[in-house]
């Protein structure tokens, strides 16, 4: 189990990190979220020993890795990493890279295990090619046997699908997450796409400025965010104006009254209610009408951009067998098992990615 | 808690303090020079200063401006003409002058001028006689055409780069936008070029400030040879300093210039593969092939020609002795790489893995050598060493000799550590961050991390780099002058004797074999740059 206590980090006068706890239990996925320069891979070099924090404890399995009296040094935490650019060495082939992390072992062992490594990703027939004769995603599996050879406690991966294609890119995250689960090593994914955070991880973290704003299943990020920044860099949607009764029970929004989901309520009436595209079906009996301003087709679906009678823009994805011109008034209504409010924000209110 | 963290912590080794510290020492030797020059003017003998003031530096420092000017315009010429010629467009031989035109790299100014006075003095042997109409040219423009003739390739070279890895693609959005073909090279190529094209000139009047062989042989009293009289002819180290010192400031404008044009070196790699070079008219394509054949002829097919010429009637020259030249140039040539590359080596590998700001600038310092002319080092070098270990040692003579070679192996080390440098820094930068973060998230011990990662990424340059500072070295020929133990004679120094002697067809033996020497490096550099070069030619 790697817990977190309270982890700060800065460069010079420039904090890093500021206080960031979390859990993430043995054996299990977690993915890190946000924008670049929110701290992510600080937190993972920190975790891999590179760095120092500045306050703040990691133990893993209850051993203190690093705290104000504490610093065990990367080699000796047994941890892997796969690195952005692979690390991958050019003049060694495949299976000599992979070996290349496992050098405290005999070399007929090292050269054993390697080759197991290689065969779970599928490239033992590959083990003789240098870098330079594999494919981006051929060589994306070179490093991430590497990282798995050594058998490493906590496997760190920072933005290692970053340079793939898109459907490489899922291919290899499925496979990758399969693989952990079965061989049970606890893995913490560093990423700036929610999409590839949720398809990975038991766990998603979303950080932005160095604080952890949310640590929760990645259903819980996207639907039940827990600041109105979450609610922003997760997935689209936009903020609809809405005004809470005196007792708390119902927001009253344009397009009807909702019930707050339990938790905390902004301390004011008037806030904004987070309507994602999936929470706005197309339904031709609604009483609410809007006219469809802009719509993009992603082949299953459309996304429609809608205008309501006030001028307020939502989205809503449709099956794409409903394709409606531009300009067009369709019926919606709203079906959302979530109404998440917050406090209102100036500035923009439709969301993208 | 303190607020602060460990901000950029070195990369993955840890901090090897010792190592650093090693690393940093090695920039004191091109700073032992600089002192001792500012040393110099500590003690001043007010008679010695009166005739330096009145009698030589006034012509030396007059004579040394002058001709990096001229020369200054004659590789400009030379260079950029050739490069556009043979980058931009069409014309038969084209691909083979790439090469041929790089040629005279393989030359020191010194031997072009044996060649070149050589042909002036006793052409009746070789050419059917000189024209009476023939100028005077054993002068300051006979020099600036013999130095034009061996230091063009350093614009050429690197202008036909600028021009082969952006000026097509420039030209073709020129014309694509309406300009004709030359008004697309005057506009856009040309201005593109031009950090490229002021990189490389400075580069070549480095050199010229370096030249001392070529001024010598022309009898040219430049700031060189004004260190060299006033060491072995006023007896007065201190005045041979104080002249460099004064030499110093030619140094940092040139430095400057070369740093500003490369600070504008900004390289947008642009393909190439699929663009057309611009045509040429009929009667433009054959006088290209004219021009670069005639550049070609005069700065290497003529010389060489006539060295082979006068070499065969002095064959009797290759005797016990000659060998023996021939032996100490390779023993000093052998030594030196060896002691350069291992030294850059070290800079190099100590900066990729700890990259502080300290290890950075002794890099830089570390590797400004080449900026200085040998006769500079020479005696900035030897001067404050010898004395230094004359107050230590008593002087003991027999070790002087090995001393000898150690200080002439110091003054290589200046002069030559950005040529090994070089090749080894750019191939450390093939080895991301992440393999040592990896290699050291592993365990890995740090002298494997140096077996496994290190040496097979760096050897071959490591190779190349020695390679280079041997034949640099070979060719080399104040700092051995000055700083030789008595009795080593070497090829180039030879090459100086014959010369000074007006000994030109003897001068030729050793000549040749030096260019036989200095052909590798050309071939190397050809096939590292001259690559994409074919497969372009529509």
């Amino acid at each position: 189990m790697l817990e977190l206590r309270d982890l700060s980090a800065a460069y010079g006068d420039t904090p890093v990190l500021d206080a960031v706890s979390l859990t993430l239990p043995r054996g299990d996925t977690a993915a890190l979220l946000g924008p670049s320069g929110s701290g992510k891979t600080t937190l993972l070099r920190i975790l891999a020993g590179f760095e120092t924090p500045s306050g703040g404890s990691v133990r893993f399995d209850g051993g203190m890795l690093n705290d104000a009296h504490h610093h065990v040094p990367p080699e000796a935490r047994d941890f892997a990493m796969v690195f952005q650019d692979l690390a991958l060495l050019p003049h060694l082939n495949a299976i000599d890279n992979v070996q290349f992390g496992l050098h405290r072992l005999k070399r007929p062992e090292a050269r054993r295990r390697a080759l197991e490594a290689l065969d779970m990703v599928g490239l033992a027939r590959f083990a003789e090619r240098r870098p330079h004769a594999l494919s981006g995603g051929q060589l994306q599996r070179v490093a991430v046997a590497r990282a798995l050879a050594a058998r490493p406690r906590l496997l760190l991966l920072d933005e290692p699908f970053s340079s793939l294609d898109e459907e490489l890119r899922l291919q290899l995250r499925e496979e990758l997450r399969a693989l952990l689960e079965q061989l049970g090593i606890t893995a913490l994914l560093v990423t700036h796409s929610h999409l590839e955070a949720f398809a990975f991880g038991q766990w998603v973290g979303v950080l932005r400025d160095g604080a952890l704003h949310q640590w929760d299943t990645p259903y819980n990020v996207y639907h039940r965010p827990s600041t109105r920044f979450v609610a922003d860099f997760v997935g689209e949607g936009v903020f609809i104006r809405g005004s809470i009764r005196e007792d708390g029970s119902e927001v009253e929004t344009e397009l009807g009254a909702l019930p707050p989901s339990p938790g905390p309520l902004p301390d004011r009436r008037e806030v904004d209610v987070l309507l994602r595209p999936d929470d706005v079906l197309h339904d031709d009996h609604s009483p609410w009408k809007a006219r469809i301003v802009h719509k993009s087709f992603r082949g299953a679906s459309f996304l429609y951009g809608l205008e309501l009678a006030s001028g307020t823009q939502v989205l809503s994805l449709v099956p794409s067998h409903h394709n409606h011109r531009l300009g067009e008034a369709i019926g919606i209504r709203l079906n959302l098992e979530h109404v998440m409010c917050f406090a209102p924000a100036e500035g923009r209110d439709v969301l993208t990615e | 808690m303190p607020a602060t963290a460990s901000a950029a912590p070195p990369r993955s080794l840890g901090r090897p303090r010792g190592w650093q510290l090693a690393a940093l020492l090695l920039c004191v030797p091109t700073l032992v020079p600089l002192g001792a020059a500012l040393w110099s003017w500590s003690a001043v003998d007010a008679a010695l200063l009166e005739h330096l003031r009145s009698y030589v530096l006034p012509a030396a420092v007059a004579n040394t401006a002058i001709l990096l000017l001229l020369v200054l315009v004659g590789v400009l010429v030379v260079g950029v003409v050739s490069a556009g010629l043979v980058a931009l467009t069409d014309f038969p031989g084209r691909a083979l002058f790439s090469f041929l035109l790089l040629l005279p790299l393989a030359l020191p100014g010194y031997v072009v001028a044996i060649a070149f006075l050589g042909l002036l003095d006793q052409g009746g042997g070789f050419l059917p006689g000189l024209p009476e109409w023939m100028p005077e040219v054993r002068n300051r423009y006979g020099l600036s055409l013999v130095l034009t003739a061996s230091l063009y390739p350093y614009v050429f070279l690197i202008t036909r780069e600028a021009f082969q890895s952006q000026g097509l693609r420039a030209i073709e959005a020129a014309r694509s936008v309406g300009l004709r073909p030359h008004q697309a090279f005057v506009k856009v190529a040309l201005p593109l070029a031009l950090p490229w094209i002021a990189a490389g000139a400075s580069l070549a009047l480095m050199e010229v400030l370096a030249d001392f062989g070529t001024v010598a042989a022309f009898n040219h009293d430049t700031l060189s040879v004004a260190i060299y009289k006033a060491w072995y002819g006023l007896f007065s180290p201190q005045s041979a300093l104080q002249i460099a010192s004064l030499m110093l400031v030619f140094v940092v404008v040139l430095l400057t210039l070369e740093a500003q044009a490369r600070k504008r070196m900004r390289f947008t790699a642009m393909g190439v593969g699929s663009v057309r070079r611009l045509p040429l008219p009929r009667r433009g394509r054959w006088l290209a092939t004219a021009w670069c054949s005639a550049v070609f002829l005069l700065a290497f097919g003529l010389p060489v020609s006539w060295l082979v010429w006068a070499g065969l009637q002095h064959l009797d020259l290759i005797d016990a002795r000659f060998i023996e030249w021939a032996k100490n140039s390779a023993l000093l040539a052998l030594m030196g790489a060896a002691l350069v590359v291992v030294a850059a080596t070290f800079l190099a590998t100590s900066v990729h893995i700890a990259p502080s700001p300290a290890l950075r600038t002794a890099q830089r310092i570390a590797t400004l050598g080449y900026a200085f002319p040998g006769a500079l080092l020479a005696v900035g070098i030897y001067v404050p060493l010898s004395q230094a270990s004359q107050s230590i040692g008593g002087g003991l003579a027999a070790s002087l000799a090995g001393g000898g070679v150690a200080l002439l192996l110091a003054g290589y080390a200046v002069r030559f550590m950005a040529v090994a440098h070089a090749p080894v820094a750019s191939s450390t930068m093939r080895l991301s961050p992440s393999i040592l973060d990896s290699a050291r998230l592993s365990g890995m011990p740090r002298g494997r991390i140096l077996a496994t990662v290190y040496w097979p990424t760096l050897r071959r340059s490591m190779a190349v780099g020695a390679l280079l500072v041997f034949v640099d070295i070979m060719k080399e020929m104040p700092i051995t002058l000055m700083m030789r133990p008595f009795g080593w004679d070497t090829l180039a120094t030879r090459v100086f004797e014959y010369t000074s002697e007006g000994q030109w067809e003897q001068a030729a033996v050793p000549a040749l074999l030096l260019i036989a020497v200095g052909i590798i490096p050309v071939w190397l550099l050809q096939r590292q740059t001259g690559q994409n070069n074919d497969t372009s030619h529509a």
